[in-house]
């Protein structure tokens, strides 16, 4: 069979997608091992996938954690008392945004039928997602009748998280980008509030809005990892001259994909050590919160202790 | 992250569903990593080592990662800081450049670019001045060999014509210069 790919054929394509894509043509059937049953369900999404990527592209060395995501999610929905169960990548597959948003949309029904079937085996009723584009994506392109879909935030500012005060005097200025997929491009229940209002949550933390934000919040650059040329940097680069204006020292993001591009503009920015540019750290609005919030970290870190020390830039740097 | 990594060591945590989450954490990490591996072979497979073929980039994809400038054995590959332009702004992009007298066409670099942003074309046929490649495309047919060619083919279609020989007009030149 053929398949009718769209103009997502004529694009280069990373390693990424040719696993997404060969996970989507995979018709074995995996073993479902499900050790905590719950009716809420977390699906952490590709964040792995995006670290082994940002590790072979050479734009990681430990600074942009995608992996955290997962565990800063885990900590905060355990102190608003829900542990949820995983849908992780070893029975499900990725949404498919990717592939739908690129016109693969066979691709994308495959995973589509696959997940639902999936979802509906184990009895989920609410679908907790820490990614932007999972949660358009199951909210809206997944007809999931009876499963309440919803962003990580969305959860916790409804299950009043708590985040108590840490004594620290010293005052930080943290910027919200609004993803695309949360907010813009959301139609119904866009996440506008409930970040910034946990954010106004860490007792020293002020929340400042960059130029352009809410339903007008410029993208930070590529969607759906499909491009990466000088036109989407030269994106990436004034929206993080945003946050360089109002003086940030915080930019948080709900969306691995803008973390992911960020990250790698802020690294290259360091290529340079003497002209650095942007002297504010990048993260996920769930590791800022989950990090201000005390506690053991519940899961495993994903840091490469290799990788802890960037290396030399050039022929220096090799293996 | 500090503390994360500082309590991924202890192994036994007492609590069964923090043990959970820290298995199925395990298991993705090792699970991402090993498919990616796979992949990673499976594209190594697709380039079939020849001779005689040199790397191109594409500009517009190259996102200058310097990871095929640090896999390069024969130093055929250099970054190039390029300018561009943009209404608000101008930046300085780093971007892939092959020195071609170097390149002896082994892929490396395209087997190890993110986006495909190197390509591998044949080296005859194409011109290479001051180290840079100049002609991309077919080379285009040169018009020497094709005039040549076409003169013999009109030449020799004339036969001998059986109405020559009988023809009288020669013989009145020896008349007029007898005399």
């Amino acid at each position: 069979m053929i398949p009718e790919y769209g103009p997502g054929r004529t694009i280069p394509h990373p390693i990424l997608f040719r696993l997404l894509d060969s996970e989507a043509d995979d018709l074995s059937i995996p073993e479902i091992r499900v050790e905590h049953r719950s009716e809420f369900a977390y699906y952490p999404g590709c964040i792995d996938y995006y670290d082994q990527e940002m590790q072979f592209s050479h734009m990681n060395y430990g600074d942009t954690n995608h992996g955290i995501i997962f565990d800063s999610s885990i900590k905060l929905l355990r102190a608003v008392g829900i542990e949820p169960m995983i849908l992780d990548r070893s029975f499900m597959k990725c949404c498919g945004h990717d592939q739908l948003w690129q016109g693969k949309v066979d691709v994308f029904r495959k995973m589509r039928e696959y997940n639902s079937k999936i979802i509906r085996m184990l009895g989920v009723k609410t679908l907790i997602t820490s990614c932007a584009e999972g949660y358009r994506t199951f909210r809206l392109d997944y007809k999931l009748d009876g499963v309440r879909v919803v962003h990580v935030t969305q959860l916790l500012f409804e299950r009043g998280l708590r985040i108590p005060p840490s004594g620290d005097t010293k005052r930080i200025r943290v910027a919200y980008q609004d993803p695309c997929r949360c907010g813009r491009q959301m139609p119904v229940d866009a996440v506008f509030e409930e970040p910034r209002e946990l954010i106004k949550r860490v007792d020293n933390a002020e929340l400042v809005e960059l130029k352009t934000f809410r339903g007008d919040a410029q993208c930070c650059g590529v969607a759906q990892m499909m491009y990466c040329n000088d036109k989407t940097k030269g994106l990436t680069y004034s929206r993080m001259d945003e946050a360089r204006d109002v003086d940030a020292d915080f930019l948080l993001t709900a969306c691995p994909k803008c973390l992911t591009h960020f990250g790698c503009l802020h690294h290259e920015n360091k290529w340079r050590p003497g002209e650095e540019r942007y002297k504010y750290k990048v993260m996920d609005v769930t590791q800022f919160l989950a990090e201000r919030l005390p506690g053991e970290w519940p899961t495993g870190g994903n840091i490469d202790p290799k990788r802890k020390e960037p290396p030399l830039p050039g022929r220096a740097g090799a293996g | 992250m500090a503390a994360a990594a500082a309590t991924a060591t202890p192994a036994a945590p007492k609590d069964p569903v923090v043990a959970y989450y820290n298995r199925v954490r395990q298991m993705n990490i090792d699970l991402a990593e090993k498919r990616y591996k796979t992949e990673f072979r499976f594209r190594t497979q697709q380039y079939i080592r020849g001779r005689g073929t040199t790397a191109v980039v594409d500009e517009e994809v190259c996102m200058g990662c310097t990871h095929c400038f640090d896999n390069c054995a024969f130093e055929a590959i250099d970054m190039a800081d390029r300018k561009f332009a943009l209404p608000a702004m101008a930046y300085v992009s780093r971007k892939a450049v092959i020195i071609v007298d170097n390149c002896v066409g082994c892929e490396k670099c395209a087997i190890v670019c993110p986006v495909d942003a190197i390509d591998m074309i044949p080296k005859s046929g194409f011109e290479v001045k001051d180290g840079r490649l100049l002609l991309i495309g077919a080379p285009p047919t040169p018009p020497r060999p094709a005039t040549p060619a076409a003169k013999p083919a009109t030449a020799p279609p004339p036969p001998p014509s059986p109405a020559k020989p009988a023809s009288p007009p020669p013989p009145a030149v020896p008349k007029s210069g007898g005399p």
